[in-house]
């Protein structure tokens, strides 16, 4: 007995130690030659074994170039996981800047956010608005074979609006009352109501009839088709080689979306080569920028610091232009993102470009006096004490609040931070408006009815609790405006309103700021998230 | 027989009790998982067939009832997060951190064990302080400190091994292997560095024993005393904490997996939490009870086998 132990013992550690010599090899050896071995066996079509799990994750383990055997691939960075692969289930943006490039529309859009033609060539808008009339493109087909006609926009129609007698996917489409293909290329809709919105929305993906998969193996008609999806690690999306639209025709092979939460694990990932384009702050951004090429733009975000309207003290419209008077935003452009951000002053940014109201900027300039003297009009002349209430995953809201805490005390106004999780502010927040101020970015859409409509009494997540009947007409009369000059000139005046009342404080459109392989060209920014991979290329 | 009886049996109060609470603060804690999986965006169609898929709309008591009919019947239920089974999720993050704990636990074992009694050998000498100097800098800094340090090292530095990510070994032993040796290096050189102590200790004890002075009375050689009989009685304590380590470190190391990116059990925890996956935790608080209470009866059956006088009661 006591021989076999000492010979167990042996034995176990001469066995430990021929696997960690073995891997000592391995470790050697692949980075130079073996890489192809796990690049290419990575893709193993969702088989629910090869499926791991967590929040954020993994990229393959060669560290040496991306072209396997040819093949271009390009591996990006996501911050949270898919909320649906089913496009009408999903509502996060992280989620659609990857699915747009496998699903497509009627309508897209481009890089100043104008609608142009997706699936459908061309349309006509009746006289009075209530009716549309989409051309189909005829060359199109679905990624797994089947040619889209008007039967599958019918399909799509009936369950967005809820026409095939269940219920509604979504309630945009509820003005719907009638859905019509006169031949296997015309779709025409007949709305209930003018909305001068609705074109917009006829960008969400149009799937195929009969194909119930979507949320496990979804099928689009976009220049790429879905590959896999790892919980927890990536999504993979390759070439559509059958795609109708050659100026469209992916020049990479591949795109592997890893999905990391962990800023300093994406910029390791960066540098360690495996990933090869990210999205960083400013200030990683500058540490990355010799090896890397960044770019960066503004991209539709509105950072605000929201004064909940309906609690004292920020029920006061004195209060509130007093805080306005007393918010330095380039402090905190500068304290925060390096600089890289666009001073806002109402909720727009000048990315929305026709819509933007340019002469709000000098609404309120510091005027540490001017906010003091509002104060006492509205009784708090001796300041009071108030809690911002940040979403803890935020870093950058919460160095925004700290600065805020600072300019506030200027004029007595006692602030204290408190840091909830993401899923309280949520529900306490967001949904049922239990709090004093917060702070908190605002994802940019590219309707202005969808920004400003978030300040209407109607709108269901006004955390604002801002409430202006005045403001409410104005939404409703621009909504029904189909002369897009004297809609703009609405939307301008909603601006205008918001920023008179002081509503809220806008801070900043914080930049996106992008770091990718020096031979990776094409990245292109929209007005909102679209990873666009048709555009990318590898320079030779 | 008893015995396990008896194990088996806590261990099932426990569960009941635990899950009871898991409930229960799931209840008290604000936290929709519907608003948390669509984000702000959400169309309120979408969140109502969203929380009617995860059936969010039954009352409390009759939610848990069928999560209890599910578990006899061998189904943990469908997580809301990734809306899959949450038995394949668990099984996919256990490969990960299985594979991570017995590669630290080899480690621990390699560098540990030899080093303590090497010590206990030569105590006094002028290596010895030098070695429990490092031994004490490896104590003391915590696991995601010395992962950020092997990161910057090995991957970003020297392009070595990957920072994140982890291959299966099925797909790719050697890229296992190589996603797998900084995270399990981070957590083992200090683990390995409270083996070394506990080793040390127990072997210097041991060496005082009367039975030792008898067993070189005897005429045997050093060799022989130290690894027939100091040794061998010197690993009793060495097994607990061994133990206790493996249990550790397969209930996942929330932090070394974050650093390293690894979906592993420890990732699940953090993010059924956040998303208020309630099926996906109280899967792993199951998986979590489970674990420590095989890993007890591991080590009580280890006992057993270095020293026959221990039988299980």
């Amino acid at each position: 007995m006591k021989k076999n132990l000492k010979n167990m013992l042996c034995i176990f550690m001469a066995v430990s130690m021929l696997i960690l010599a073995g891997c000592g090899n391995s470790a050697a050896g692949t980075g130079a030659s073996g890489s192809s071995a796990s690049g290419t066996s990575a893709v193993s079509a969702g088989s629910p074994e090869s499926q791991k799990t967590g929040e954020e994750s993994t990229a393959p383990a060669q560290t040496a170039g991306t072209e396997n055997q040819g093949e271009k691939v390009v591996r990006i960075n996501v911050g949270s996981e898919p909320d649906s692969l089913d496009p009408w289930m999903s509502a996060a943006t992280d989620t659609e800047a990857i699915f747009m490039n496998v699903f497509e529309g009627l309508v897209r859009f481009d890089e100043a956010g104008s609608i142009i033609p997706g699936l459908a060539e061309s349309w006509d808008i009746s006289n009075d608005s209530l009716t549309y009339t989409f051309h189909l493109r005829k060359n199109v087909t679905f990624h797994n074979g089947s040619p889209m006609t008007s039967e599958d926009v019918i399909y799509t129609y009936e369950n967005l609006s809820g026409l095939n007698g269940e219920k509604a996917i979504s309630s945009k489409f509820s003005s719907i009352t009638n859905l019509e293909a006169p031949d296997d290329y015309t779709v025409v809709m007949t709305l209930s109501d003018v909305n001068a919105a609705f074109l917009q929305f006829n960008k969400i993906a149009v799937l195929p009839k009969g194909y119930e998969e979507q949320a496990v193996a979804p099928v689009g008609t976009g220049p790429f088709r879905f590959v896999e999806y790892v919980p927890g690690q990536k999504v993979v999306l390759e070439k559509n080689t059958e795609y109708y639209d050659e100026s469209r025709m992916p020049m990479i092979d591949k795109a592997e979306i890893y999905i990391m939460t962990d800023e300093s694990a994406v910029v390791t990932a960066l540098q360690s080569g495996q990933l090869d384009i990210a999205g960083v702050s400013a200030e990683n951004a500058e540490i990355l920028s010799g090896e890397f090429d960044i770019y960066n733009s503004p991209q539709n975000m509105v950072q605000i610091f929201a004064l909940n309207n309906s609690v004292k003290p920020f029920d006061n419209v004195k209060v509130r232009q007093a805080i306005s008077y007393v918010i330095d935003k380039q402090q905190v452009i500068d304290g925060v993102f390096g600089g890289y951000a666009t001073e806002l002053y109402s909720n727009f940014s000048p990315v929305m470009g026709t819509y933007y109201n340019d002469q709000l900027a000098d609404t309120y300039t510091v005027d540490i006096e001017k906010a003091k003297e509002l104060l006492t009009e509205a009784g708090y002349g001796d300041g009071f004490s108030m809690t911002i209430t940040v979403p803890a995953n935020y870093q950058k809201h919460i160095d925004t609040a700290q600065i805020i805490v600072e300019q506030l005390k200027q004029v007595n106004i006692t602030a204290e931070i408190q840091l909830i999780e993401w899923a309280a502010w949520l529900e306490d927040v967001y949904t049922n408006a239990q709090y004093q101020t917060t702070i908190v970015g605002l994802t940019g859409k590219l309707d202005p009815n969808d920004v400003l409509g978030r300040y209407t009494t109607t709108y269901a997540k006004n955390f604002f609790k801002y409430a202006n009947p005045a403001y409410d007409g104005l939404i409703e009369k621009a909504i029904k405006e189909t002369d897009e000059t004297v809609r703009a000139e609405y939307y301008k005046e909603c601006q205008k309103i918001l920023t008179e009342d002081a509503a809220a404080v806008w801070i900043c459109d914080p930049n996106l700021t992008v770091a990718s392989r020096k031979d990776l060209k094409g990245y292109t920014f929209y007005p909102v998230g679209f990873m666009d991979f048709s555009k990318m290329y590898y320079e030779d | 027989m008893m015995y396990y009886c008896r194990k088996a049996g806590g261990l099932l109060v426990t569960l009941a009790l635990v899950s009871l609470i898991t409930f229960g603060v799931f209840q008290i804690l604000p936290g929709n998982p519907a608003y948390i999986i669509l984000g702000v965006d959400a169309d309120p169609m979408q969140i109502e067939a969203l929380e009617q898929s995860m059936g969010l709309d039954k009352p409390l008591y009759q939610r848990y009832f069928s999560w209890i009919r599910g578990l006899f019947a061998g189904d943990l239920g469908t997580s809301f997060r990734y809306q899959q089974p949450v038995s394949q999720l668990i099984t996919s993050g256990l490969t990960v951190t299985g594979s991570l704990a017995v590669m630290t636990m080899l480690m621990t074992v390699l560098i540990g064990i030899p080093a303590g009694i090497w010590l206990a050998g030569h105590g006094g000498r002028k290596y010895s302080v030098g070695f429990s100097m490092l031994s004490q800098i490896s104590l003391s800094v915590p696991a995601f400190c010395m992962g950020i340090f092997l990161i910057n090292l090995f991957s970003v530095r020297l392009k070595w091994l990957p920072s994140i990510g982890y291959i299966s070994w099925a797909e790719d032993p050697a890229g296992c292997m190589r996603s797998l040796l900084l995270p399990s290096l981070s957590i083992a050189l200090g683990s390995s560095a409270v083996l070394i102590r506990y080793v040390k200790v127990s072997v210097t004890n041991q060496q005082k024993q009367d039975y030792v002075r008898t067993a070189y009375s005897k005429g045997l050689r050093k060799s022989k005393v130290m690894y027939r009989h100091v040794v061998r009685n010197s690993l009793i304590p060495v097994i607990t904490i061994l133990g206790m380590l493996t249990a550790d470190i397969l209930g996942g190391s929330i932090i070394t997996e974050n650093v390293f990116s690894l979906p592993g059990i420890g990732r699940l925890i953090s993010v059924s939490i956040s998303s208020r996956d309630l099926p996906l935790l109280q899967g792993l608080v199951l998986y979590l009870a489970v674990i420590v209470v095989l890993c007890n009866f591991a080590v009580d059956l280890v006992y057993s086998v270095v020293d026959p006088r221990i039988r299980l009661k």
